[in-house]
């Protein structure tokens, strides 16, 4: 399993950002984010989460449940697991032919289930059964 | 003989396979078209013009048997093109507060729509190395360059009926001005949208 600090450092990368520019956009030290993205300290607070959260463009509920402060209950991570095995599968579908317009690279689970949605809509297939 | 009516069948359904066999039978000696030649191709296809409402883009996308509609998207979404078979959609962010960013990102879809059609002829245009991302980009600024190029002359033409040479050439002037404002948004929209996403992320950070 990805580790905490991995998962920061991935998301930040994503976003084509630097140490120092997140520091900027989210007034935290970059000693401190690198500290956290090399496993040498603790994950963050959930205050400070929150404003990396708006830096690297995911839901703060993301960052809290990776971080640990949050529980996922099973359910959603079911939920939350059939989006991505289906947004999977569209992916590689190679009948079926996507593209978007992002801002930044990072691709929400809202995103994700929408695409799965179009892509019931017009195959007619049924991946997401209720979730 | 079987080939030219399976594709006359699937031009008649899916018209962006017939521009994308045209194109090909235009410029297959000089392969791949470079992203202005081929946006003024497209530009000329789709009859777009520089301002066009969502209504009057919906229609035009109708007219080549694409759907097009806008909705709410996730917040990092501007927008999302898809085809399976002959069903094609495109889906746009109702949230795009630039100025005529529905309209870059409109281009943006078709380019990439256009590449998938390219590929599956096995008349690709980009290597695996090209982003096909930057390259859409590329052409929906080009294109939106090309609508304005191509309305030039007839406001021109406009101007020229003017009979009083001070207003004329007042007329000229405006024109020129608006002319060269009209292409630096075309060439800045990208950028011009990243600041306002960053402002909007700092706005955010600081409440």
């Amino acid at each position: 399993m990805e580790s905490f600090g991995s998962y920061m450092r991935r998301l930040r990368k994503a976003n084509g950002l630097t140490l120092k520019q997140v520091e900027t956009q989210a007034k935290v030290s970059n000693a401190y984010i690198s500290q956290v993205e090399r496993g040498l300290r603790n994950p963050p607070q959930p205050d400070i989460l929150k404003r990396l959260a708006r830096a690297y463009d995911v839901p703060h509920r993301d960052l809290l449940i990776a971080a640990g402060h949050l529980e996922e209950d099973s359910a959603e991570t079911a939920k939350r697991r059939q989006i991505e095995e289906a947004y999977e599968h569209v992916r590689t579908d190679p009948t079926f032919k996507q593209g978007t317009r992002l801002k930044g690279t990072h691709v929400s689970l809202e995103t994700k289930r929408f695409i799965v949605e179009m892509y019931e809509k017009l195959t007619q297939r049924n991946l997401l059964k209720g979730a | 003989m079987i080939t030219v009516k399976l594709l006359t069948d699937g031009t008649r359904n899916n018209r962006l396979l017939g521009f994308c066999l045209a194109v090909i039978s235009r410029h297959s000696e000089n392969w791949p078209p470079t992203e202005q030649v081929l946006a003024n191709e497209f530009v000329s296809w789709l009859g777009v013009r520089p301002f066009l409402t969502r209504d009057a883009m919906r229609e035009l996308c109708l007219s080549k048997g694409i759907n097009l509609s806008f909705s709410s998207l996730a917040q990092e979404l501007r927008g999302f093109n898809c085809s399976f078979q002959d069903k094609k959609e495109i889906v746009i962010s109702e949230h795009e507060n630039v100025p005529f960013a529905d309209l870059h990102t409109l281009l943006h879809e078709f380019r990439e729509m256009l590449e998938h059609v390219f590929v599956e002829l096995g008349w690709a245009t980009l290597s695996p190395k090209d982003s096909l991302e930057e390259t859409a980009e590329e052409f929906a600024t080009v294109a939106r360059m090309e609508t304005g190029a191509k309305e030039f002359p007839a406001y021109i033409e406009i101007v020229g009926n003017i009979e009083t040479p001070w207003q004329r050439y007042l007329g000229y002037v405006l024109l020129v001005v608006g002319f060269v404002a009209y292409m630096f948004t075309c060439a800045t929209l990208p950028q011009y949208e990243e600041m306002v996403a960053e402002a909007g992320r700092q706005r955010y950070v600081r409440t």
